[in-house]
């Protein structure tokens, strides 16, 4: 480790040794909006050495005295070629414009070369031209969901947008939204997420050889970038669905300085079931109701370019779930909500030092809550009383970070960073307030605050050894303080690619990372309540290491076929103690109680294929995996033994296809399959040894041998939509149409015994969620 | 202007074609589980031999229960629960004593008293099922010397008081199970305590549990501990007595009670208790199931040795209201 960082530091501070060279830099941008391009390449036709652009759209290419042909590309767009003697430092911003005739038949993605070339492994980078394509629940685009179709990712329940990497729990995914973390993405009970489509620049998925500038969560990197607003001119976008409207609109505050964008959406089913629901309740004698749910979101951001040299972004999400109901009955009042959601706001500063060195500062908040409340109040006998319930729990972040990408070389790139975060986590606290006859009693419970400092470093390079071979290497360290603990660690990042033909590519990464917090969640569906604690001097922090190998081939600068091998274990994974659940939160003193630690084992190997252009565009993926877990310490599961995670998935197929008729027409397509989720079930029944005296009392109780020792049914499902475009006077109108689960099939969402009263029996039952559900909706752009 | 109308139509129509659809619907499943002997043998240092025979169900069965039509109640039908006709064989320290017989209530019993530090192993066969055995180590006893008990003060509307066990451990590991019984009380470990750490305890919450004499073993607390040494200890416990209706300076004999069990034992209470608390696994999703502690091969149940021994104590009752 120590020679590792005085590695780097000859790097650093030695630029110099590399001879006589220039360096050119810029940005990358699309022609029309001025939105970055993000992974854009630049590549010397002369010398085949190149670059990339970073997430804010900056590139940065050193290169010796001379004639230099750059050739600027991203797919989808026209390729520009810039020619030049190279005899000082330059500075070249490249707008690409939009290919049209390309644009009609390709999926907007990266060059698939790139892929086999990139160090990086185990990375999809989600085209959002695909997603927004595909058929979805209730016509809601929902990036999570297409997620949720890569080989190593996983759905929860039926319908949910839960997300299981390579074995991984639902908290142990870094979830970010321009570089914040996100603590809850999800809308109805995980139904649908909280990321709005229209205002999405671009999403990645890092599943295992994680970059060093990564940490925090053992099994995946989710990095959402939001649009940054048209810096030319206005437009805007929108759509109506069966249950949202949304709408969403950017442009220049001054043209070519500073642009907006802002995104906003909410449900309305609440507000075309509320005659219904007041009707009913009047029919019934039940007074006057009113009850719904809805949820909104709201995306907003902001950038100025203050100069060639430095800019700033400012963004913020807003967004809520609200249920409530109110009933009036005489002189009887009902009032009950729950509420929840995120609010991010992050500010960031780019500022380019000097033509190698970028510099990006960002200030961050970041926070998660949930409330719940609820109030009765009654008069009778010209007595009065009232009781009110409320209860809430969150957790919020204020970070600062300063992250550096620093480019002295073709052969190196560097990038080195710290951030701090201070976490305030509120595990739940309630009050019960009671009234008679004015007189007021309130009883407060809950858990205590804790606040925690996050501390992190890294540093890493993707170093171009030969033309063969290249390595991302680096280390990440961290530390946590928390309840007078001071937990750290180094965790050390290595990828490498090997070129084996030009075409064909190996690579393998180590990944080693720790992760602070947890979420304790009811673990059959996402609840709002679910609440996330940090580690304490009691619960120790979770670490991982994954290595992971795969093949990489383009074949005909179409497909890209992947196949990539993983073995990741776990330590200090947490799990409810046996007989303990989250809805027996309030019978614990202390949360912590509630939970043992233990280890897991994850293993497997993916396959995926992946076609970009053409007609016909997609991709299939496929993963054999095994998750098991063991928890063997002072408060066993099973007994000590080992036993499959509950999301231990043994086959699972995800294949996403868009065909596109021509320029009016195109059809989504999503076919899912995946082996049954454990599951525990009790399979037979004997007398109660109540003690032993045998004289007590008898009755049977119900046993199973082991820990998640059934399979539920295989899932399967086929989506399929169909989009109409035209082009109008004013832009261009869509309306979509699709079902979700075409062929009805009735997946398992969780199984029960249960008596039927209607024969005597028991029987085992398997509860479904969604049958076929059609959508429609007509979305419009300007 | 045409276009928005028949989109609201459309939407009118679809939403409520939506909420029909969108329903939970219960799908029948088969679960194959053959039945099973079930041992149930805690075998008492100085006692005879004695252990109860049933057999297990698939968890779809309903033919261990007559219904009462009347009531809609179920009744446990012995005759198809117990296994009266089973082959039950009595082995000490490996070699065969004796044959079982049929007592009533499931029993069967042998003439073979059980005494500690032997190895004990029960083997059963019974037609249609597999042969299930369990093997069982009785305990050295602890010896329990005396106990102090006295009235500090009250405990909201309860009667609280600070007692003392002062008892012997034999070398080696043991697992001790501490009880009162002779009035409704709950007993609880006061600290760590001359180096015994308190780690098994039946019940999260004190105050829910109860020692009475019926059932000697509900409540009370359990505590591990390990010596290369005989060692003499004092043990404090908080006592808190509710729900008696005797008058102050009354007298009541008190019965302690110390149990030396293996940790199957602990297993096996702490895996039913958890499974209590929990529902016991019928009827809600989100209780986690629980797993009840099984060491019998070939079959279900427990079978265990346990050494006991009893100290009566007089108890005079101090009312705190007067």
């Amino acid at each position: 480790m120590k020679n590792t960082l005085i590695l780097f530091g000859l790097v650093l501070c030695f630029p110099a040794l590399w001879g006589q060279s220039f360096t050119i830099n810029g940005y990358v941008e699309e022609a029309n909006s001025g939105e970055k391009l993000i992974g854009a390449n630049i590549f010397n036709t002369i010398n085949l050495e190149g670059t990339i652009t970073n997430d804010y759209g900056y590139y940065s290419l050193t290169q010796k005295a001379g004639t230099v042909e750059l050739r600027y590309s991203f797919v989808g767009y026209r390729t520009k070629t810039v020619r030049f003697q190279l005899n000082r430092d330059t500075t070249i911003n490249v707008a690409l414009e939009k290919d049209i005739v390309l644009d009609e038949v390709v999926i907007t993605d990266s060059k698939i070369q790139d892929k086999v070339e990139e160090t990086q492994m185990s990375i999809t980078r989600m085209p959002m031209k695909l997603v927004k394509s595909l058929p979805v629940l209730m016509g809601e685009v929902d990036v999570i969901k297409a997620i949720q179709l890569l080989p190593g990712v996983q759905s929860g329940t039926e319908g949910g947008s839960g997300v299981y990497v390579r074995g991984g729990g639902p908290d142990e995914n870094l979830v970010l939204l321009d570089g914040v973390p996100v603590y809850n993405v999800n809308h109805l009970f995980g139904f649908f997420s909280i990321f709005h489509g229209d205002a999405i620049n671009s999403v990645k998925i890092i599943k295992g050889g994680f970059p060093a500038r990564y940490g925090g969560r053992l099994s995946s990197v989710l990095d959402v970038r939001m649009k940054e607003g048209n810096m030319k001119e206005v437009h805007g976008e929108g759509s109506i669905g069966l249950i949202a409207a949304k709408f969403t609109i950017e442009g220049p505050v001054k043209k070519d300085t500073s642009s907006f964008i802002i995104s906003a959406r909410r449900t309305y089913i609440d507000i075309l079931l509320q005659p219904f629901i007041m009707a009913i309740s009047k029919a019934n004698g039940g007074g006057r109701t009113n009850a719904g749910y809805y949820f909104y979101d709201l995306n907003a951001k902001f950038n100025y370019k203050f100069s060639g040299r430095s800019r700033l972004y400012v963004s913020g999400y807003f967004g809520r779930d609200k249920m409530y109901l109110y009933n009036k009955f005489d002189e009887d009042k009902l009032k009950s909500n729950l509420h929840w959601g995120n609010a991010t706001f992050v500010s960031r500063y780019n500022y380019i030092i000097n033509k190698k060195l970028f510099l990006n500062l960002r200030g961050s908040y970041s926070q998660y809550s949930n409330t719940f409340y609820n109030f009765f109040s009654s008069i009778y006998d010209s007595h009065s009383e009232s009781f009110s319930f409320d209860q809430n729990s969150q957790i919020r972040d204020l970070a600062l970070t300063l992250d550096f990408d620093y480019l002295p070389q073709p052969k190196h790139y560097i990038r080195f960073g710290v951030s701090e975060t201070y976490h305030t986590f509120v595990p739940q606290v309630a009050r019960f307030t009671m009234n008679v006859d004015d007189v007021d009693t309130t009883i407060s419970r809950g858990f205590d605050n804790i606040y925690a400092h996050e501390l992190n470093a890294y540093i890493e390079d993707d170093y171009k050894i030969s033309k063969k071979l290249k390595i991302n290497a680096g280390v990440h360290l961290s530390g946590f303080a928390v309840q007078q603990q001071f937990y750290k660690s180094a965790q050390a990042r290595l990828s490498a690619r090997y070129m084996i033909s030009p075409k064909l590519s190996f690579k393998a990464s180590y990944a080693q990372m720790s992760q602070y917090i947890h979420l304790l969640t009811s673990s059959h569906f996402s609840l709002p309540t679910d609440i996330w604690v940090p580690v304490t001097a009691q619960t120790k922090p979770m670490s991982s290491e994954q290595y992971a190998a795969g093949l990489f081939y383009n074949y005909d600068e179409d497909w890209i076929f992947s196949v990539e091998g993983y073995y990741k274990k776990m330590h200090n994974v947490i799990a409810f103690k046996e007989g303990a659940n989250y809805f027996k939160l309030w019978e614990f003193q202390d949360w912590q109680e509630m939970l043992t630690s233990g280890e897991g084992w994850t293993y497997g190997v993916e396959f995926f294929a992946k076609k970009s252009f053409g007609k016909i565009s997609g991709w299939l993926g496929y993963t054999l995996a095994w998750a098991n877990r063991r928890f063997n310490g002072t408060d066993p599961l099973n007994f000590g033994e080992i036993f499959p995670y509950k999301y231990d998935r043994r086959h699972d197929i995800g294949i996403a296809l868009q065909y596109r008729f021509n320029e009016n027409v195109d059809m989504g397509g999503v076919w899912v399959f995946g082996s049954g989720y454990p599951a525990t079930l009790y399979t037979q029944q004997m007398l109660y040894p109540n003690d032993e005296t045998g004289d007590t009392y008898d009755y049977f109780v119900n046993y199973f041998d082991h820990t998640n020792n059934f399979r539920l049914p295989v899932y399967h499902r086929l989506d399929l939509g169909i989009n109409f475009h035209k082009k109008t006077k004013w832009g261009e109108r869509t309306w979509k149409l699709g079902t979700y689960n075409t062929y009805n099939r009735l997946n398992p969402t969780f199984m029960i015994p249960m008596r039927n009263w209607d024969t005597g029996k028991r029987e085992i039952r398997q509860f479904s969620l969604f049958p076929i559900i059609p959508y429609i909706a007509y979305a419009f752009k300007f | 202007m045409h276009k928005t109308s028949s989109m609201k139509k459309s939407l009118f129509l679809l939403i409520p074609v939506f909420l029909l659809l969108n329903c939970t619907k219960p799908v029948n499943i088969d679960i194959e589980d053959e039945p099973l002997v079930v041992i149930q043998g805690f075998l008492f240092d100085g006692q005879t031999a004695q252990v109860r025979i049933s057999r297990s169900f698939n968890i779809l069965s309903t033919e261990m229960y007559n219904y009462d039509n009347e009531f809609g109640g179920e009744n446990i039908d012995t005759n198809i629960v117990f296994l009266r006709n089973a082959e039950v064989k009595w082995y000490e320290d490996g070699q065969f004593v004796e044959n079982m017989n049929y007592l009533k209530n499931g029993y069967f019993a042998g003439q073979h008293t059980v005494a500690q530090g032997h190895t004990y192993r029960v083997e059963v066969k019974a037609a249609g099922f597999p042969t299930a055995s369990g093997t069982a180590l009785i305990p050295v006893p602890v010896q329990l010397d005396s106990m102090e008990l006295a009235f500090m003060t009250s405990l909201d509307y309860q009667h609280f008081y600070k007692g003392k066990f002062y008892f012997q451990v034999p070398p080696g590991k043991h697992f001790l199970a501490f009880s009162i019984s002779g009035l409704s009380f709950s007993a609880d470990p006061d600290g760590n305590i001359d180096t015994i750490e308190s780690r098994y305890r039946i019940g999260q919450r004190i105050e829910e549990q109860s020692l009475n004499s019926d059932h000697p073993m509900d409540g009370g607390f359990y505590i591990e501990y390990e010596t290369d040494t005989p060692q003499h200890i004092v043990l404090d416990f908080i006592l808190t007595e509710y729900g008696e209706t005797l008058n102050s300076g009354d007298t009541a004999m008190l019965s302690a009670l110390v149990k030396n069990v293996p940790e199957d034992y602990i297993k096996l209470r702490t895996s039913l208790q958890n499974y209590d608390e929990n529902g016991g696994g019928f009827g809600n999703p989100f209780n986690s199931p629980v797993q009840i502690y099984n060491n019998i091969d070939g079959g279900l149940g427990i079978f265990t040795g346990l050494s006991a021994d009893t100290l009566l104590f007089p108890f005079v009752f101090i009312n705190q209201n007067h």
